[in-house]
């Protein structure tokens, strides 16, 4: 049993809620929003209390801290939280700069606090499957990958925060992280990064990276090929999707959300048309990262993503920015 | 009747072809010739054509040539096509050098002949159906593209760095590249390439991925890699993914399969799609026929090539090339 407090009430913060009290009815729950009417919708859905987050530092009870606020904000919170002797769970990506992941990590480790980055992908079934499957070398050796991670614009963000390179880091760094870390896990470092992105046009997109495509070499030799878009247009019936191909020495395994679809539903109720398209599961891979993050609290092990491999994740992310913005390629070595 | 001579039969496309050609109204194979005399009987028998030990003497009896030997021998049997004044039907890639390529378009204009490429893919009615969408406009303006050229390890020829010139890059790169310089009506301008043999334990790389910019402005990747394992149910595919500011479009030009589960042959994906190869050889009847302009020709074929030697020289050199 704990007593967790959720920075931020929007998507993310009710996925962490819903997760907090899957995992346990008993969990005390504490929500922390600027906007009272978003703090106050989380409280009545999952009997969280609303707090400032001052009140939650100063409250001894409060023992882990789950960050689900913009990128931007993540280092004060994370830091104000571990000198205060939280715990802290802190939703992807860890920060936009290196120097911003660093002092978190040098914060959790001198508060001697857990520290974990949601890199959830990790928990996704299909891609923990992946891992499975190359241990087994069914397929040989992977040698090379292609992932695809998109749909259309986040525009959920308060204030419009995804659409400002400065506080989202783009595509790259929100998005794509995701397939980065993934590979930086199956295949090891990250050697040389090209990588190009372009902004769409559209004045609410201002300022961003919306779709973004790199090649990576690996230190083993591996190649990538990743891609990331916001670049869907908005009020379309599939809004997000994934795809995967792995390719090794005796075979490959491939996914796509387009082909492999367990439930469709075209329905028009009133004049009304609704289009779904699901896989419907009742494994819930936020649940599992959560779970996994309080096991390591009371079992006091080490976290399944820790600060340094958020920061090796990162920098895969800021080497692709880099080369999207130098027009060349660019070793990781360059990223420091 | 019109008549057609095969010049060198190392390319499998070449069975296609002549399986088209004798499928469709008046028309005779004159006969093959190909330097390899056990291939060239063999293809025979299989077919029920004729071979000749002359290609001089087999072109001189045509009205029209197609060249279906290895990459790097198009050169030779294009210049005894173009001498004959015999328009010429000629495989991807047009050659493996640029000069090469260069030499083939002259001499077929000095000696006022026709020089069709065989880029079936851009026959396929989803890449016209796809330049009607971006002409029309549905996609705004066209930002980024992503394509895949993927497909099985050839083997044979192929693999030899000499006579196929090179590997999946030069196998692969020149497909996309074709249809999406008639897509946006663009040139293909600088490249990256990374590639390697990292599969087979072969003479040439056999995957590769490529970062092109296009004279209209935007980036595009290409993965060109042989990656398709034995054991998958299809040859490989053509794809792209067109990225515009209003919307997007994904086109997957060998998508339209039949499952096919056999307990004696395994699974395998069946296309019931429009047959390109045939599409691509009534084209060539027309140029024949009515000396229509080829609807993919010789300077196509040396653009595309262009930016495979490109995409080599990135990797030696380890960064971005002008085209």
């Amino acid at each position: 049993m704990h007593s967790i407090a959720i920075l931020g009430a929007g998507m993310m913060g009710n996925v962490h809620a819903r997760a907090y009290r899957a995992i346990d009815q008993r969990n005390s729950l504490w929500i922390v929003d600027p906007i009272e009417s978003r703090a106050k919708a989380i409280s009545e859905k999952y009997g969280a209390t609303v707090a400032s987050f001052e009140e939650v530092l100063e409250n001894s009870s409060v023992d882990i801290v789950g960050i689900c606020t913009p990128t931007f904000t993540h280092r004060e919170l994370a830091v104000r939280a571990l000198k205060a002797g939280k715990h802290v769970f802190c939703e992807k990506p860890v920060a936009l700069t290196l120097e911003d992941a660093r002092a978190m990590d040098r914060a959790a480790k001198k508060s001697g606090r857990k520290f974990m980055v949601g890199h959830v992908v990790r928990f996704f079934p299909q891609y923990i499957r992946v891992k499975e499957l190359a241990a087994a070398g069914d397929v040989g050796e992977i040698v090379m990958a292609r992932l695809y991670r998109g749909g259309s614009f986040p525009s959920h963000g308060i204030d419009n925060w995804f659409a400002d390179i400065t506080k989202s880091g783009g595509v790259f760094v929100d998005l794509s992280i995701h397939d980065f870390d993934f590979l930086r896990k199956l295949l090891g470092p990250v050697k040389t990064v090209e990588a190009r992105s372009v902004t769409l046009s559209s004045e609410r997109k201002k300022n961003s990276f919306d779709h973004g495509m790199a090649i990576l070499r690996f230190e083993s030799g591996a190649l990538a090929h990743i891609e990331g878009s916001w670049a869907e247009p908005a009020g379309m019936p599939v809004n997000f999707g994934t795809f995967y191909e792995f390719v090794g020495t005796k075979g490959m395994i491939t996914n796509s959300y387009e082909r492999e679809t367990m439930l469709r539903l075209q329905t028009s109720i009133d004049g009304k048309p609704r289009y779904l398209q699901e896989n419907p599961a009742y494994f819930d891979p936020y649940t599992e990262e959560l779970k996994s993050f309080i096991l390591s609290v009371e079992k006091d092990r080490e976290v399944p993503v820790n600060g340094q491999e958020a920061i090796e994740s990162l920098r895969v992310a800021l080497a692709a920015n880099m080369s999207a913005k130098l027009h060349r390629s660019v070793e990781l070595s360059e990223v420091f | 009747m019109t008549k057609i001579a095969i010049l060198g039969i190392a390319h499998m496309h070449g069975y296609s072809y002549v399986r088209a050609l004798k499928r469709m109204n008046d028309i005779e194979i004159a006969g093959l010739y190909d330097e390899d005399r056990s291939r060239m009987n063999k293809a025979c028998k299989h077919l029920g054509i004729k071979p000749c030990e002359k290609p001089e003497e087999l072109v001189a009896r045509s009205d029209g040539v197609i060249v279906t030997s290895e990459n790097s021998t198009h050169r030779e049997f294009v210049e005894i096509a173009a001498g004959a004044g015999k328009h010429i039907l000629c495989e991807k890639p047009i050659a493996t050098t640029v000069e090469d390529a260069e030499a083939m378009i002259e001499i077929c204009r000095e000696n006022n002949v026709k020089l069709q490429m065989a880029f079936p893919v851009r026959y396929s009615a989803s890449v016209r159906k796809a330049r009607e969408i971006i002409s029309g406009g549905l996609l705004g303006e066209v930002v980024s593209l992503v394509g895949t050229n993927h497909g099985r390890m050839p083997g044979g020829w192929f693999i030899d760095p000499v006579l196929g010139g090179g590997g999946a890059v030069m196998d692969h790169t020149v497909h996309v590249v074709d249809i999406v310089r008639w897509l946006l009506n663009c040139e293909f301008t600088q490249v990256y390439a990374t590639y390697g043999t990292m599969i087979h334990d072969i003479p040439v790389e056999d995957c590769g991925l490529e970062m092109f910019k296009l004279s209209t402005g935007q980036y595009m990747t290409l993965d060109c890699s042989w990656s398709r394992p034995k054991a998958h149910p299809y040859w490989g595919d053509v794809t792209l993914h067109i990225v515009g500011t209003e919307g997007t479009l994904f086109l997957d030009v060998f998508n339209s399969k039949i499952e096919v589960y056999s307990n004696e042959k395994g699974g395998r994906w069946d296309n019931y799609g429009d047959n390109l190869d045939s599409l691509m050889i009534e084209e060539f009847l027309k140029v024949l026929r009515e000396g229509k302009e080829p609807f993919t020709d010789g300077n196509d074929g040396l653009q595309s090539l262009k930016a495979v030697t490109a995409a080599y020289k990135s990797f030696r050199e380890g960064k971005v090339v002008e085209i």
